[in-house]
């Protein structure tokens, strides 16, 4: 059975389609790779599915059980946690307090000594042990980014949502991110993760999906996805008519 | 050195009465202070914890001091054992509100508890169970001590504070600084967001509802333009903003400082009152948010920084 299942999923704005209509199975331990154009609906489909938006239509699945009408903090202490894109720290807090709150409430049943210490192993997984008595709020935007994604894995999950990870980091700070998440991996933690820089996404994924105006257009290891027309007509336009000599 | 501090406070608080014997209008004040300290403390909790500023509190304190007066009055029942009911009245009616109320936020949650706090006023001042505009009147003992009062408040404001002290502390304490900082982020790490707003209303209700009670059977005599007075909630709003919200000494200092303030004020100028508390409130949002207890903090910082 596939860790995660979306069911003909939907999700309209008005008028407009954000995602129509997708199918997607994730299995346990995968990297998927999540690409397309801005627009595409990456972001829209991580809040749908971590409940922050309501599917139009569809279904979702996680680990059998329908994660449709759940509230964000019951997906969450479900096993499926997100890292946005545009990180928020929550400022007024210590870094420690901030993944202890993940740690304290993302699964249920685990007492003070088994949150601290959780927190404290996200911390060290993602660098940040030394400024864990740091405020959240005078972080660097890598550090910053580091704390979204320590937080997210201190509620321990199955599956890890995690968008535009690399997103505005330098070359360096890139490698960096990279090897986290191969970290993260390793420790058996089933990832979804949405991307723009490519190098991250043939590096990391076991499978990649494009999306492109909320419908899935290809599907397929890395390799054969890049030389996929329709993926190259969206993210670079469709070819000119070919002239006659 | 912390526990020598704590101790010696006791001590002062619990032999406090004996010092001031014969001068009952001192003694009225620090009662009046204990009284504060519970209705900031308790204001704090929703407030300062999970910083959804309240202007429907005054409503707490009425159905507390209301729910006392009249099983007093018509059912003869001993106000002290009133007291618990009291509290739990003022609950109900804050998850009545609070639980629609709570799904704003900022000044959509401000506007509307000024709406309930306004209406729960009107409509108390208009029935006749609470005696109208011209309020209740309780039977006065014919032997007199301030005594028990003292005592009963100083009860109520270590309750206060320590309920607070223990949730600040607590993993739903976490919770709410949490959602005071992002809601959906508190949520999406799995905090209750909804339950847990309802619960720190229901703590905070409960412990101003106290108030009420306590002040109906400390003053004997009650009114509901009063005691749901629009003037009342602020007040609570103040002390605790000149105090430091969200902290758990800087409603006590608020308190403190806000009857201090009151007396001198009301004594000396007394149409300045309102003025006077809008520039404290102007400069305390300038120059310190953090209230009082941010200034305390800075001179211990530099206490320290000189002792190095």
């Amino acid at each position: 059975m596939a860790l995660l299942e979306v069911q003909g999923l939907s999700r309209r704005f008005g008028g407009l389609m954000a995602i129509h209509a997708l199918d997607l199975e994730v299995q346990r331990g995968e990297v998927l790779g999540l690409i397309g154009p801005n627009g595409a609906g990456k972001s829209t489909l991580f809040s749908v599915l971590s409940g922050g938006l309501a599917p139009s239509r569809g279904l979702i699945t996680f680990k059998g059980e329908r994660l449709n009408g759940l509230a964000p903090y019951q997906i969450c202490r479900r096993g499926l946690a997100r890292a946005r894109q545009l990180v928020r720290p929550l400022e007024n807090l210590s870094v420690y307090d901030n993944v202890l709150v993940g740690a304290s409430f993302g699964r249920q049943g685990t007492s003070g000594d088994e949150s601290r210490l959780s927190a404290l192993h996200a911390l060290e997984l993602t660098g940040l042990l030394a400024k864990a008595d740091a405020r959240a709020g005078v972080l660097t935007l890598p550090d910053r980014k580091r704390l979204e994604i320590a937080r997210a894995l201190a509620t321990r999950p199955d599956l890890l949502l995690l968008d535009e990870v690399a997103a505005g980091l330098n070359p360096s700070e890139l490698a960096a991110a990279l090897e986290l998440l191969g970290k993260i991996r390793d420790a058996g933690t089933t990832l979804i993760y949405t991307e723009h820089v490519m190098q991250a996404v043939m590096k990391l994924s076991d499978r990649v999906v494009v999306l492109d105006h909320g419908e899935k257009i290809a599907e397929g290891s890395p390799d054969e996805v890049v030389q996929d027309a329709r993926v190259i007509e969206a993210y670079l336009g469709a070819p000119a008519p070919t002239q006659g000599e | 050195m912390r526990r020598g501090f704590a101790g010696a406070a006791s001590a002062i608080l619990l032999t406090l009465p004996l010092a001031l014997e014969g001068r009952d209008y001192t003694l009225h004040l620090v009662i009046l202070g204990l009284l504060y300290v519970t209705l900031a403390s308790g204001w704090n909790l929703v407030g300062g914890f999970i910083g959804q500023i309240s202007f429907g509190h005054a409503a707490f304190f009425g159905l507390g001091a209301y729910t006392t007066s009249l099983l007093w009055l018509h059912g003869g029942v001993h106000p002290m054992v009133t007291m618990p009911l009291a509290g739990l009245m003022a609950t109900l009616y804050g998850w009545l509100w609070g639980w629609p109320c709570l799904r704003l936020a900022g000044p959509y949650f401000a506007i509307a508890t000024i709406g309930v706090g306004e209406a729960t006023r009107l409509l108390m001042n208009n029935l006749e169970a609470t005696g109208g505009s011209s309020g209740l009147a309780l039977p006065t003992p014919t032997t007199y001590s301030k005594l028990p009062h003292y005592y009963l408040a100083l009860a109520l404001a270590v309750a206060a504070v320590a309920t607070s002290r223990w949730i600040a502390r607590s993993r739903f304490g976490l919770g709410l600084r949490a959602i005071r900082d992002d809601r959906e982020v508190a949520e999406s790490l799995g905090v209750p967001t909804a339950r847990y707003q309802l619960y720190a209303l229901a703590v905070s209700s409960f412990l101003v509802g106290l108030g009420g009670s306590f002040y109906a059977q400390y003053m004997f005599y009650i009114v509901p333009e009063e005691v749901f007075g629009f003037d009342l909630s602020i007040s609570m709003i103040l002390m605790t903003l000149i105090g430091g919200l969200g902290t758990l000494v800087g409603p006590v200092l608020g308190a403190v400082l806000f009857l201090l303030l009151e007396q001198i004020v009301l004594v000396n100028l007394p149409s300045l009152h309102l003025g006077s508390f809008g520039l404290l409130l102007i400069g305390i949002v300038l120059f310190e948010p953090r209230g009082f207890a941010g200034i305390v903090d800075r001179l211990r910082a530099r206490a320290r920084a000189k002792e190095a």
